[in-house]
């Protein structure tokens, strides 16, 4: 899971869990409340109606007192009590939670009635009839009492019943919740701890193998490798960093090898001109032998052989300074048919004498490139013997050059690498002879330094091993084909072009000016 | 016939020096090894007929003695052949604009050599008929 999933994971999960407790309280939170106020109202409605049960109780018993002592006093408290039971009545009917009490209607026929008969009683009494008021006392209101005791004493009862009951309820809802929000809590502190421990370490593990990494990096051990125990982003830094880190190691290893090549170079320049005065002597002095020496005797031979020798000793080490000199000429924007065209003036006399015919096939719309010209003369009349010297009794040499935008395979440079596409633009220059061919085995091998095919004291095998450094130092890269032994050689020259300067070829480009070549040559 | 070798190399010196002795067997050979040497004045006012000057001597440089020579009155017009074991366009072009009349390249043929000392000595079985002559 990569880090971002994970870390996703985590705050849905929080968010989730947050929601969830909020829930408890938005949906519970109501519930517990209406339930509570519902044992409250309860309890009200209670307290209401044993308010005015107590009130009738004391106006009954003011009642009993009255009718049996008859004192005014007896009557002023009835009055005051019945004024009582009336107020709580009043605020028995007004409760809201009892207006919805089914018996209330039939309490309230009981209550307005009682107090009819109570009035009548009362009111017998004062006109002195008490054996009447004593008889209606005995017959009704008593009885009415009672029942309307009996049925305040029932509601009573109810309410008081449905108050425990709601409190009850609201008691057990409340427990509940608060032990369903405590385990919801717990599991949502596991959860995150959980999550965030698996972040962490998700994170930290990696990190710390990457901090390792690239210490390691910073101490130049370019051999190290960033191994990340998991498959994230993190992976994909380490390689990215490892990536890097082969670059760098190849780097390194081509600088040495070049480091290493300059010195060989250096040190064989050294060497090879140290060997010019000892050879000096050999050469010279045989040479006199050889003057005086009739050609009959049979030293003479032999002392043709030590001067053959020497000479070819002399080529060597002329091949081997070549090789070792430090480079002449500098970068500069060049035109590379003039360039084709005075290197082979410069073969004039060998194409000639060669009896070679010379083709040309230049794009004159390829722009001045930034090249360094003496070098790259160099590279032309290198590659321009070469297709004489295989062309030994006569043929023909073409020369074409080109700019092309195609893709290119071209061999990496860098130690062990497999060949890479480069794109273009480029421009070509090709180098076509019908001479003697390449073997395919040879093939790889004609670039490297001192390789050769011709015969023993010609050539030192070193022309094309510059030839291509030269080339690389332009960022450029030689290219050879061969159909095989007899069927001729082409060998192309790639140069890197940028892109404005292939746009400024093509727009140069009028309908194919081609320079071919002239009935009449100088 | 007063030939002045400037060379350090005794397998070139000794090369030369068989040279000049077949074939100019009447020459007398003046060998100096360095260019300090020269310079400190060891040239005594001779006439020469010939200088030969190796470009890597011990200290001063071929090109500052060469250029020495050409300033100095008794060796103006003297020819200079220059040899080196360093065959460069560059060396070749400083020595020859430096005032040398010649330049042969290390390792040299004997008829390399000969035809650049004929030139301006004169063909070897002339000296050898003639016997020493002043130019």
């Amino acid at each position: 899971m990569s880090i971002r999933q994970r870390l996703g994971v985590v705050l849905v999960s929080m968010a989730a869990l947050m929601v969830t407790l909020s829930m408890f309280f938005v949906v519970g939170g109501p519930i517990m409340v209406k339930r509570f106020a519902r044992s409250m109202n309860a309890m009200d409605a209670y307290n209401l109606v044993r308010d005015y049960r107590s009130a009738l109780s004391r106006k009954h018993s003011s009642l009993k007192i009255y009718l049996l002592v008859g004192e005014s006093q007896g009557l002023n408290d009835f009055r005051d009590f019945s004024r009582d039971a009336s107020n709580a009545w009043e605020a028995l009917i007004k409760s809201p939670d009892l207006k919805l009490t089914q018996n209330l209607n039939e309490i309230k026929r009981s209550h307005e009635s009682l107090k009819k008969t109570d009035e009548a009683v009362v009111d017998l009494y004062q006109r002195g009839e008490k054996a009447q008021a004593l008889k209606l006392t005995d017959r009704d209101l008593f009885p009415q009492y009672e029942k309307l005791f009996s049925q305040v004493a029932e509601l009573e009862k109810d309410k008081r019943n449905e108050a425990a009951e709601n409190f009850q309820v609201f008691r057990k809802i409340s427990e509940r919740g608060v032990v369903l929000i405590v385990l919801v809590a717990s599991a949502a502190l596991v959860i995150a701890l959980f999550l965030l421990g698996t972040l962490y370490r998700a994170v930290m593990r990696p990190l710390v193998v990457l901090r390792t990494g690239a210490l390691e990096f910073g101490a130049g051990h370019w051999d190290h490798r960033i191994q990340v125990p998991a498959k994230n982003e993190f992976d994909t830094l380490a390689q990215a960093f490892n990536t890097m880190a082969e670059n760098v190691r190849q780097l390194q290893l081509q600088t040495i090898h070049m480091e290493r090549m300059s010195t060989v170079g250096q040190l064989a320049g050294g060497v090879a001109h140290e060997l010019n005065n000892p050879l000096t002597g050999v050469l010279g002095q045989t040479q006199l032998l050889l003057d005086r020496t009739p050609s009959e005797q049979p030293e003479w031979a032999q002392l043709k052989k030590i001067e053959q020798a020497a000479l070819r000793c002399k080529r060597i080490v002329r091949g081997l300074l070549d090789f070792s000199r430090p480079q002449e000429g500098q970068f500069q924007p060049t035109n590379i048919n003039e360039l084709l065209l005075s290197t082979l003036e410069l073969c004039e006399a060998d194409i000639k004498a060669g009896k070679v015919h010379v083709h040309k096939e230049l794009d004159l719309s390829i722009p001045p490139i930034n090249v360094n010209g003496p070098q790259l003369e160099q590279v032309f009349l290198n590659l321009i013997t070469n297709a004489l010297h295989a062309m030994d009794n006569g043929g023909s040499l073409t020369l074409k050059s080109r700019v092309t935008s195609e893709e290119l395979v071209l061999p990496d440079r860098r130690i062990g690498h497999p060949p890479q596409k480069r794109p273009g633009p480029w421009v070509e220059i090709t180098v076509t002879d019908v001479g003697c061919g390449i073997r395919k085995e040879d093939m790889t091998k004609i670039f490297e330094p001192f390789f050769t095919t011709k015969d023993i004291g010609k050539g030192t095998g070193l022309g094309l091993a510059i030839s291509l450094g030269i080339v690389r130092t332009h960022s450029g890269e030689i290219l050879v084909e061969s159909d095989g032994p007899g069927k001729g050689t082409t060998f192309r020259v790639v140069l890197p072009l940028s892109k404005t300067q292939y746009t400024e070829a093509i727009k140069r480009k009028e309908p194919s000016p081609r320079y071919e070549n002239p009935a009449h040559r100088r | 016939m007063k030939i002045l070798l400037i060379e350090d190399d005794h397998d070139v010196l000794s090369t030369l020096e068989s040279i000049f002795s077949s074939f100019y067997p009447h020459s007398e050979m003046i060998n100096i090894r360095s260019g300090e040497e020269f310079l400190r004045g060891a040239w005594k006012s001779e006439t020469w007929n010939l200088i030969i000057l190796d470009l890597m001597l011990p200290g001063a440089t071929g090109f500052d003695v060469c250029q020495a020579l050409r300033n100095h009155n008794d060796t103006k017009h003297v020819p200079i052949v220059a040899i080196t074991g360093y065959d460069t366009l560059e060396n070749k072009d400083r020595i020859l604009r430096s005032g040398a009349s010649a330049y042969i390249p290390k390792p040299f043929e004997i008829k390399d050599v000969l035809a650049v000392i004929k030139k301006y000595l004169g063909s070897a079985s002339a000296q050898k008929s003639l016997g020493r002559s002043p130019t």
